[in-house]
């Protein structure tokens, strides 16, 4: 689905991404791992096209997307969600999604009426991500967590063939994670989308994803299964300290 | 509750075709001016509340549309054929414009509207021989049906509440809700695939399309023009409009309007110095009132309903 070759960045003279290749595979969920700082939302400002690499190519199913303009990025398939979510804060949770659906049902410039395709959508959505309770309240009063599912939402609305998240569940109570990520894995599994996210916790990874790619310091250092990687002396060592 | 909105709107508006009948000439002159005012600062807050777009001259496309329509005229050109001719060359002034504003964001983009519209002003200032330049161009002719003050009046209100519904209706387009997530977060508006740049201009010529409605609505209210309706301080006046009113909601510059026209109409038999009061009741509204007259009053019927809530 969608191949990372030698991508390089640098923000004045910081190496934020040094040569990282790697692909994600159609259908399947792959995870980045990494401490604070390794370069993980750097590469998928990169993909997304928020930022532009000093070198290297982004390759999607054949076709060469890097550089291109955000937009157009979204409009080929692939969605992406914010780490500190970033939303429409005076729309309502069913505006905000419903303005991703309006978009990909390219009625963006319909000036009068309403869109009932991509209300229906929209509610459909609103459904499977159990958001009802909380349709119609401006996203800028909502609770923190509700943000981020909020995030995948809007994200699933435009009807992503690729998914990227960028730590879907940091600041979401631990007692909450399983239950999302469950949500996050059944629906990818249904629509048929091919997930690319990043995280922290180990753990939950190992548990979900059938690729699991490390970064340290803006390098790739490893790239396998969750078994493979709990062997890998070198994810042991950033992961779980030295003396693991 | 909407019901009892749909039936104060509609004695509202009745009783405003039916204010001739008992008010007098002034009063009805006042009247029209709250009209005119009031589409002008909708067609600014479209782009300004809703397309979160710093349109500091929005007077620009009031001023070209109403000079259009006068110097059409005064060169023998059909009246009716003027007040089409007036929006069309508003728009092009809005195209042209925003084809170089949208490259720009936040106080950028504000700082070139300045500059694009004193450069339109100072065209019109100048150019003695074809705009009459400083002395505008006085008594322009309107078309029969428009002889009295009462037609002149009632023209004015039919222009306003039609321009107020059409912009209501697209605010709540789909293409409405697009222009409101752009002017929220346009970095997020991009990533779920909208062209935020074009979005912004489609705003911008639909902005200066209705703005040169109300420039026609000026000329039939005032039968003149000036180079001071394009000047920046006319711009700044409906600025002070939206944001006294509330700019997040549709009808906070209406109600603005018809505050400061009223506020700054009796002021003015008293003081010369408009321009100190409007800073006074800006600095007021910012300081009480942030989110305009209207948000707060909204504000506080939701915290009101909200409280209800917790004790039920
Ligand atoms: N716009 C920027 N300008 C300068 N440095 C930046 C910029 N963006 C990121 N960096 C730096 O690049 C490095 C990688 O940052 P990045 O946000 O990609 O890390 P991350 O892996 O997502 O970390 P985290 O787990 O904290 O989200 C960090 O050292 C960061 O300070
Ligand atoms: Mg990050």
């Amino acid at each position: 689905m969608l191949q990372i070759k030698n991508i390089s960045k640098s923000f004045d003279k910081f190496l934020a991404l040094s040569n990282i290749s790697f692909n994600a595979p159609t259908g399947k969920i792959t995870a980045i791992i990494g401490p604070n700082g390794a370069g993980k939302s750097t590469l998928f400002n990169i993909i997304s096209g928020h930022l532009k690499p000093d070198g290297g190519k982004i390759i999607l199913k054949d076709k060469d997307i890097t550089g291109l303009a955000p937009h157009a990025i979204s409009s080929l398939g692939i969605g992406r969600t914010f780490q500190i979510p970033s939303l429409f804060p005076k729309l309502t949770v069913k505006e905000n999604i419903m303005a991703a659906s309006i978009v990909h049902n390219r009625t963006t410039f319909k000036f009068f009426g309403l869109d009932s395709k991509s209300e229906i959508v929209t509610d459909s959505i609103i459904d499977k991500m159990n958001l009802s309770e909380f349709s119609g309240t401006p996203v800028g009063s909502l609770p923190y967590g509700v943000g981020k599912e909020l995030e995948i939402a809007i994200a699933i609305a435009t009807d992503p063939k690729l998914l990227l998240m960028d730590e879907p569940t940091a600041g979401i109570p631990k007692t909450e994670v399983g239950q999302i990520i469950k949500k996050i894995k059944d629906l990818c599994e249904l629509e048929n989308i091919t997930v690319l996210f990043t995280e922290h916790d180990i753990s939950f990874v190992l548990s979900i994803a059938s690729k699991i790619v490390v970064m340290n310091y803006g390098e790739l250092i490893f790239e396998g299964t969750p078994e493979e990687a709990m062997k890998s002396s070198d994810v042991k060592e950033i992961y779980l300290g030295k003396d693991a | 509750m909407r019901f009892d909105k749909k039936i104060g709107m509609l004695l509202i508006i009745t009783a405003a075709f039916l204010a001739p009948l008992v008010l007098g000439s002034y009063s009805i002159l006042v009247l029209s001016e709250i009209f005119v005012t009031a589409l002008f600062a909708l067609s600014l807050n479209f782009v300004l509340g809703y397309g979160g777009m710093l349109q500091f001259h929005q007077a620009v496309f009031l001023g070209v549309s109403a000079y259009a329509y006068a110097l059409f005229v005064l060169h023998n050109g059909s009246l009716i054929v003027g007040a089409i001719l007036g929006p069309i060359i508003a728009v092009l002034f809005g195209t042209v414009m925003g084809v170089f504003l949208v490259r720009l964001s936040g106080i950028y983009f504000g700082m070139l509207t300045l500059a694009l519209g004193q450069l339109v002003w100072a065209v019109v200032f100048r150019w003695y021989s074809f705009t009459g330049g400083g002395n505008g161009i006085p008594s322009i002719p309107l078309p029969g049906f428009l002889s009295t003050s009462t037609e002149r009046y009632e023209a004015t209100l039919i222009i306003f509440l039609v321009s107020a519904f059409l912009l209501y209706k697209i605010i709540n387009s789909p293409f409405g809700l697009l222009l409101r997530a752009t002017g929220e977060n346009d970095t997020r508006a991009e990533s779920i695939g909208a062209n935020t740049k074009t979005i912004r201009l489609a705003g911008l010529i639909l902005s200066s399309f209705f703005a040169g409605i109300s420039g026609i609505s000026y000329v039939i209210y005032s039968q003149s023009v000036s180079p001071d309706i394009l000047y920046w301080k006319k711009s700044a006046e409906i600025l002070v409009i939206c944001l006294v009113g509330g700019i997040y909601t549709f009808s906070g510059p209406i109600i603005g309007s018809v505050v400061i026209v009223l506020i700054t109409t009796i002021a003015s038999q008293y003081t010369e110095h408009i321009a100190f009061i409007l800073g006074i009741i800006l600095l007021v509204s910012v300081l009480f009132m942030p989110e305009g007259i209207v948000g707060s009053i909204k504000k506080r019927i939701g915290d009101r309903i909200a409280a209800d809530k917790k004790y039920k």
